[in-house]
C-alpha cells in the first residue's frame, strides 16, 4: 500500500483521457459500488479523472476541490450528491446520458471516519493506483485514447492530517499540515514522527499510540513542533488501519491556553459557589492573622459580617480553644496555632462569644494552602455539643440512680463479659469497676446451685439463656457461694439490651430465703408437732368412746346410745382431719412413701364404691357402677387408690339430693383408666371452680342437717395422691347438671 | 403350742390411753394386765413380774420405748419376751423401718382399743409358732 503515498500524493490538475475503457469503467463501477456503502468520509477526498468522461470525485465535503474540478463538477450539477444514501446516483452515472462529464460524490462531512471506511476509501485510492499503473503503459493508453490520473485531494484546508507507518515515520502530511507548519511533504517524509511533537508531550503521545493499536482510535492533545521553532496545541484523533499498518492523525489546532483560561476561571467560579454554598464554615487566614476570605457559614458561625471579617483579624477576645491548656494558647486562632505548630490540626473545639454575649461551639480542622495561608473550616455544633452535654448529665443522672441501687445491676455484653456493674452487684460478680478499666471482665469463678442445692452450669444461668434466646429470665432464685464466704441467694433476672448484650438485675434474697426456709421448716415442725400432740388424746377420746359402746363399762343407759353417737362421729372427724393434715404434709415435702402392687383396678375400685356404700345408705344416695368385666392390672397403691376414690364418692353422697344415685364409670384407653364419679346435686358454682383443688376450700353443704363434714382437704389431697400414681384429677360439668369429678391412672407398663 | 396370751404390761407415760388400754385388754380381752408409766418403770416392774408380752409406747419421756426395748433386749432374762410398739411417731412405720428386734408388731396411734385384744392375741399366736 506504501506506494499509494508516492503516486497519489501529488495533488495536480485532472489530466485528460479521451476514454474510459472498459476494465476501467467496470472497475470504477466496483470502486463506486464499495464507495456506495460508505456512509462518510472525513479529511479526504478523491478526484478520478477521467477525461474527457467521465470525472469522479469523491470528497468529504470540506474539500476544497480545486477550480477546474469544481467546474466540472458544476456542470455534473445534476449528479452532485451531498448525502452518503444517494450513491444510487452512481448507477445512473455508468448507465446514463446525464454524465457528460463528471460525477461528484459528495460524502457527509460530519460522517465519522473508522478504519473500515478509511479502508474502503484506501480502496479507491489503490483503484486509482492501478488506473495509474495503467497509465504507464501510456502508449497502450493512448492507442486507446485514454488519459486519466487519480487525485486524493486533502481534507479541508485548516485539517491537519499526519500518517506514519508501524515503524514511526512519517508517510503522509496533509497539504493543511504543511500550510500550518511550513513543513512540505518532502521535508518530513520519513522522519521520525515524534521530532514533530513537543519533548514533554512524546510520552503521552507514545502512549496513545501504543493505545491506538489495541482500541484503533484515540484522542490526544499535544504540540506540534513547526518549522520556525514554534510550536501549535492540536487536538488529535489517531486511528488504526490495521491493513495498512497505518496510523492516521487528524489533528485540529486549539487555543490552549485561552482554553486553560476559561477552564480555570470556571472552577474558580465553581469553586466559588461551592465554598459559598458549604454549611461548614470556611476561612482563609494569613500567617498574620488578617482573613483573606470567609464564607457566610463562617460569618455567621463566629456572629460577624463579612465586612467585618475579611481583611482584618479576628478578634481574640471572640474566640476560645477548649481543648487547648488554658493561657495564650487557649486564646489563639486555630490558624495561628497551624502556623505555630507547623502541621495541620484537627478537632480544634472552639467556643466563640458574639456581640450579643450568646456563646456557640465550633469544631475547626485547618490545611495549609500555602505557606502564608491556612484554611480553616469550622462547623457549628453548639445543638450537637448541646444534645451531647444533656446526654451526659442524663446517663450521670441514670448512673448515680443505678449506683445507689440496693439491687445489683450489671452488663453484659454478647460475649457474656461483664461491662458494667454496680455497687451492689460487686461483691456479687466479684468483680470491681476499676477491674472494667482496661475491657470486659467474666464475673469470677464462684458455685451456683438452684433452690434444691444443684449446680448450675455457665451456659444455663438466666444471663446466658437470656442471652442465648433474646427472651427475658426472671425471678429464678440462685445461690452463689464464692471461696471463703458463706452462701448468698440472689433473685435474678436477665433480660436483652436492644442493640445485644443482656442486663441482669441481682436482688440479695438470703434473708428472705432463709426466713422462709425457717418458717417452711418450723411450719412443718408445728405441724407434725401437733398433730402428734392431738393423736395421743384423740386416741384416748375415741379409744374410750369405742369401748363405752363396745359394752366394756357394761349396759348403757339407752339414751346414752345416741350420745356416743355423736361424741363418736366428731371425735372420728377430728382424726380424720389430722390425719389429712400429715398426708397432705408428708405429700408436699415428698416424704410420701407409696406401696406399688399389681392390682386389678375394676376390683379397686369395686371395694371403694362397696365401702362407702354403708355412708350412702344413710344418706338414702345409692351408688351405680359402671366397670369393664375384665381386669385392669396396674401397679399401684392399693391404699391411696382407695382414698382418693372413697373422697370422691363420699363428696358425690354428700352433696347428692336423697333418693338419687352417684354414677361410677371405669373407662379405659390404651394407656389410661379413667374413673368419673357422677352426682346429681348442685355442682360447683363457676367461680370456685379455680379454688376447687386449694386446700381447705369446702364447697356450701346442701343439707346442713347431714353433720357430714369433711376437713376441706380431700380434694388437695386426692390431686396429690393421683398425681403421686402418675395420674390426675379433674373436674368436668356434666351435661344435665350435677357435678363430674374424675381421676386417671397410668397403665404404662403394665398392659402389655 | 403355747398357752393363750394371759399377762400383759401395757407401758405408756398418758395415763389415759394406759387406762383405756387396760380397760380394753382387760374387760373385752379377758387379759390380766399391769401397767408402768414409764420406761424406768417397766423395767422395775419386769424385774419383779413375769409377763408373756409388752405393749410398749414409743415417745415416752426419760427411758423412751426404743431404749427400754433395748435395755430388754440387753438383759437375758426380758429378751424372749416378745414386745408390741404403739406410736404415734408415724414415721416410724410409714417409712418401713427395720423392725427392731423382739418386736412383734408396730401399732400405729390412734387404734380402736376394742380390736386390740383380738390383735395381740393374733400377735402372740403368730409368735408362738
Amino acid at each position: 500500500m506504501q506506494p499509494i503515498f508516492d503516486t497519489v500524493m501529488h495533488p495536480g490538475a485532472p489530466q485528460a483521457m479521451s476514454s474510459v475503457p472498459l476494465h476501467a469503467r467496470t472497475r470504477l463501477s466496483r470502486v463506486l459500488g464499495a464507495v456506495r456503502q460508505i456512509p462518510g468520509v472525513d479529511g479526504a477526498a478523491i478526484l478520478l479523472a477521467v477525461r474527457p468522461e467521465p470525472v469522479v470525485v469523491v470528497t468529504d465535503g470540506l474539500t476544497r476541490i480545486p477550480p477546474e474540478v469544481a467546474e466540472i463538477a458544476a456542470r455534473a450539477g445534476e449528479v452532485v450528491i451531498t448525502e452518503a444514501g444517494r450513491f444510487a446516483a452512481t448507477e445512473v452515472m455508468l448507465s446514463g446520458p446525464v454524465l457528460p462529464g463528471a460525477l461528484v460524490v459528495h460524502l457527509s462531512p460530519h460522517a465519522v471516519w473508522d478504519a473500515d471506511e478509511h479502508a474502503r476509501l484506501l480502496g479507491c485510492a489503490a483503484w486509482a493506483e492501478d488506473v495509474l499503473r495503467y497509465a504507464p503503459t501510456a502508449a497502450a493508453a493512448s492507442a486507446e485514447g485514454i488519459e486519466f490520473a487519480p487525485f486524493i485531494a486533502g481534507p479541508a484546508r485548516d485539517a491537519l492530517v499526519l500518517a506514519w507507518s508501524s515503524d514511526g515515520v512519517v508517510r503522509y502530511v496533509s497539504p493543511g499540515f504543511e500550510a500550518r507548519t511550513g513543513w512540505s511533504g518532502q521535508d518530513v517524509s520519513g522522519i521520525p514522527s515524534l521530532s514533530l511533537v513537543h519533548p514533554d508531550d512524546v510520552s503521552s503521545t507514545v502512549e496513545a499510540g501504543v493505545e491506538v493499536l489495541t482500541n484503533g482510535r484515540q484522542s490526544l492533545s499535544f504540540r506540534l513542533r513547526c518549522r520556525d521553532g514554534n510550536y501549535a496545541w492540536v487536538e488529535a484523533e489517531l486511528r488504526a488501519d490495521a491493513g495498512s499498518a497505518i496510523t492516521w492523525v487528524t489533528a485540529r489546532e486549539i487555543d490552549r491556553e485561552g482554553r486553560l483560561r476559561e477552564q480555570l476561571a470556571t472552577a474558580e467560579r465553581r469553586n466559588e459557589r461551592l465554598v459559598s454554598a458549604l454549611r461548614e464554615g470556611v476561612v482563609v487566614e494569613r500567617r498574620d492573622g488578617v482573613v483573606e476570605a470567609a464564607n457566610p457559614a463562617a460569618c455567621s458561625a463566629l456572629g460577624v459580617e463579612a465586612s467585618e471579617l475579611v481583611g482584618r483579624a479576628i478578634p481574640a477576645h471572640t474566640l476560645r480553644t477548649i481543648n487547648a491548656p488554658a493561657g495564650p494558647e487557649a486564646a489563639e486562632t486555630p490558624a495561628a496555632r497551624t502556623f505555630r505548630a507547623g502541621e495541620p490540626q484537627t478537632d480544634v473545639l472552639l467556643a466563640v462569644r458574639s456581640a450579643d454575649g450568646t456563646e456557640r461551639s465550633l469544631s475547626a480542622s485547618t490545611a495549609f494552602l500555602d505557606a502564608d495561608r491556612v484554611v480553616v473550616s469550622m462547623t457549628d455544633i453548639t445543638a450537637l455539643k448541646a444534645a451531647q452535654d444533656a446526654l451526659a448529665e442524663r446517663e450521670a443522672r441514670y448512673r448515680t440512680v443505678i449506683h445507689n441501687l440496693h439491687e445489683g445491676i450489671a452488663v453484659f455484653n454478647e460475649a457474656g463479659l461483664v461491662v458494667e456493674l454496680n455497687a451492689t452487684a460487686e461483691p456479687i460478680l466479684g468483680l470491681k469497676p476499676d477491674e472494667l478499666l482496661d475491657g470486659p471482665k467474666p464475673p469470677s469463678p464462684a458455685e451456683v446451685v438452684d433452690e434444691s442445692g444443684k449446680a448450675i452450669a455457665d451456659d444455663q444461668l438466666p444471663t446466658s439463656i437470656s442471652r442465648r434466646t433474646g427472651t427475658a429470665r426472671t425471678d429464678a432464685v440462685l445461690g452463689v457461694r464464692r471461696p471463703g464466704r458463706p452462701l448468698r441467694w440472689y433473685l435474678v433476672s436477665a433480660v436483652p439490651l436492644p442493640g445485644g448484650g443482656t442486663v441482669a438485675s441481682l436482688l440479695d434474697y438470703t434473708a428472705i430465703k432463709n426466713a422462709r426456709d425457717e418458717m417452711e421448716q418450723r411450719k412443718d415442725e408445728f405441724i407434725t408437732t401437733l398433730s402428734h400432740e392431738m393423736r395421743t388424746p384423740l386416741m384416748a377420746l375415741t379409744g374410750s368412746i369405742s369401748l363405752l359402746q363396745a359394752g366394756a363399762a357394761g349396759t348403757m343407759p339407752p339414751a346414752a346410745g345416741p350420745l356416743l353417737q355423736v361424741a363418736r362421729r366428731n371425735a372420728d372427724r377430728l382424726v380424720r382431719l389430722v390425719n389429712d393434715v400429715l398426708d397432705l404434709e408428708r405429700m408436699i415435702a415428698g416424704s410420701l412413701s407409696l406401696d406399688l402392687q399389681p392390682h386389678d383396678l375394676v376390683e379397686l375400685v369395686r371395694i371403694a364404691c362397696d365401702s362407702t356404700r354403708p355412708l350412702g345408705t344413710d344418706l338414702d344416695v345409692g351408688i351405680s357402677l359402671v366397670a369393664p368385666t375384665d381386669p385392669i392390672p396396674t401397679m399401684s397403691d392399693s391404699d391411696r387408690v382407695q382414698q382418693i376414690l372413697a373422697n370422691l364418692l363420699s363428696n358425690a353422697i354428700k352433696f347428692s339430693p336423697r333418693g338419687t344415685a352417684v354414677d361410677v364409670r371405669l373407662t379405659t384407653t390404651k394407656r389410661t383408666a379413667r374413673v368419673t364419679v357422677r352426682d346429681h346435686g348442685p355442682g360447683v358454682p363457676k367461680g370456685s371452680r379455680d379454688q376447687l383443688f386449694s386446700r381447705f376450700w369446702q364447697g356450701q353443704q346442701p343439707n346442713p342437717d347431714r353433720r357430714v363434714r369433711g376437713s376441706g382437704l380431700g380434694l388437695s389431697i386426692s390431686r396429690a395422691l393421683a398425681s403421686a400414681l402418675g395420674g390426675e384429677v379433674g373436674y368436668e360439668e356434666p351435661a344435665g347438671g350435677g357435678a363430674c369429678f374424675w381421676v386417671t391412672f397410668n397403665l404404662d407398663g403394665v398392659r402389655a | 403350742m403355747k398357752p393363750p396370751l394371759k399377762r400383759v404390761l401395757a407401758v405408756d407415760d398418758d395415763p389415759d390411753i394406759l387406762a383405756v388400754v387396760a380397760l380394753a385388754l382387760r374387760t373385752l380381752g379377758g387379759l390380766d394386765v399391769i401397767t408402768a408409766a414409764s420406761g424406768a418403770e417397766a423395767l422395775g416392774l419386769l424385774g419383779r413380774e413375769t409377763v408373756d408380752l409388752v405393749l410398749l409406747d414409743v415417745m415416752m419421756p426419760g427411758i423412751d420405748g426404743l431404749e427400754t426395748l433395748a435395755a430388754m433386749q440387753g438383759n437375758p432374762a426380758l429378751r424372749h419376751i416378745p414386745v408390741v410398739l404403739m406410736t404415734a411417731r408415724v414415721k416410724l412405720y410409714e417409712q418401713g423401718a427395720e423392725q427392731p428386734a423382739g418386736v412383734l408388731a408396730i401399732i400405729p396411734k390412734p387404734f380402736d382399743p376394742v380390736t386390740l385384744p383380738r390383735r395381740l392375741q393374733t400377735l402372740w399366736e403368730g409368735h408362738a409358732k
